[in-house]
């Protein structure tokens, strides 16, 4: 069990750690600094394992460190992924949630006022600003140089299955 | 196999090339099972010509689980095959320990991944304003992705899959997956961040 305990561990060592962290402080972007940090434990996380005898040097470029990588990578990502949900509300699940809280659900203009009480798309022009991924002058707003890497990977792929819709 | 210091030496000793080497074949079989569950699902949507995505993604994660678990089962047997590793078979239960939350933990990133290049305003934002050297209207903008255009969307999209009928003029519930996504999503907002909503105002 011992590499599926240093995967797990390392990565719940770094879990608890963000959670203290981001209860006294949240992060001014955060996702960009969650993934920073879960990158940089990984390394921090074996090293101190070295010094506390419990991970060899030897095994350090071995198949055995991948393994350990790959299994914390996967629970990084999972999480990282999961964290987008939590930074910002989804409106699907917004609006899903609060139909669900009416047993005669809801009409058109209902939902139009609900929706109305979530600038979702205010929110996202903020954060694209926040996160330096558009710039907003004299009215206009522009992407600000090439876009992430993250964010060209989703095109590419979004690509693959067809044209990407406008709007909403 | 990896219970001890020896085994966990005798399968390092074997070497990075060797596929009888278990690490090995512990880190290929995730990811394996991972490139199966993005060609079917993709290929699904193309054959479905984008319709039922939450179908495709689901059936794509389901079925590089199956190879990920069949892989690991014909492996593994081989390795504790007699005259090979016999007598370690109940040590397979902690490769499956490796291999099993790797894949789950890589098929859901992917699963996220896929939905968040369909449904995140933010990415269709950037790439519509990549077009837009000479930037856009925020006007524009606005009304493009209105809060109403927003909602047409989601309502289109929810009724698409089932989670939504509509009954009359009032829209109901139908499946509650959602719900039950939505309700561990804002619990665990509030344990991680202390609120509920981004909208919330403490």
């Amino acid at each position: 069990m011992q590499l599926a305990f240093t995967g797990v561990g390392l990565f719940a060592l770094a879990f608890v750690v963000h959670l203290v962290w981001w209860r006294i402080r949240l992060p001014h972007r955060q996702l960009p600094t969650l993934f920073k940090w879960f990158l940089l434990f990984f390394p921090l996380g074996l090293g101190a394992l070295n010094i506390l005898g419990f991970w060899p040097a030897e095994r350090f470029a071995s198949p055995a460190t991948a393994v350990v990588a790959l299994l914390y990578f996967s629970l990084t990502v999972t999480y990282a992924i999961t964290y987008s949900a939590l930074e910002a509300d989804s409106p699907t699940l917004t609006l899903i949630r609060w139909i669900a809280q009416r047993p005669d659900g809801a009409t058109e203009a209902e939902l139009a006022s609900f929706m109305a009480t979530r600038p979702f798309i205010q929110a996202r022009l903020k954060a694209l600003e926040v996160d330096k991924m558009t710039i907003q002058r004299d009215g206009r707003i522009y992407l600000n140089g090439q876009p992430s890497l993250f964010f060209r990977l989703i095109i590419a792929w979004r690509r693959l299955y067809g044209p990407i819709d406008k709007g909403g | 196999m990896f219970s001890t210091a020896e085994s966990l030496d005798a399968a390092l000793a074997v070497g990075w090339r060797s596929w009888r080497n278990p690490l090995v074949v512990a880190l290929v079989i995730p990811v394996a099972g991972l490139a199966l569950n993005v060609v079917l699902q993709i290929m699904l949507l193309r054959i479905a010509q984008g319709r039922g995505f939450m179908r495709t993604v689901a059936k794509g994660f389901f079925a590089g689980g199956v190879f990920t678990f069949a892989a690991y089962l014909s492996a593994g047997l081989a390795w504790c095959s007699p005259g090979n590793n016999a007598g370690v078979l109940p040590l397979l239960l902690e490769w499956l320990c490796v291999i099993c939350p790797t894949y789950a933990g890589l098929g859901y990133g992917y699963a996220n991944f896929a939905n968040l290049g369909n449904t995140s305003i933010r990415i269709r934002l950037c790439e519509e304003l990549r077009h837009y050297p000479e930037g856009r209207p925020v006007e524009d903008i606005r009304q493009q992705y209105s809060e109403s255009s927003v909602l047409s969307l989601r309502l289109h999209r929810l009724s698409e899959g089932g989670d939504l009928v509509k009954a009359g003029d009032r829209w109901r519930v139908n499946r509650r997956r959602f719900v039950w996504i939505g309700g561990i999503i804002f619990s665990a907002k509030q344990a991680v961040l202390g609120r509920r909503s981004e909208f919330d105002s403490n």
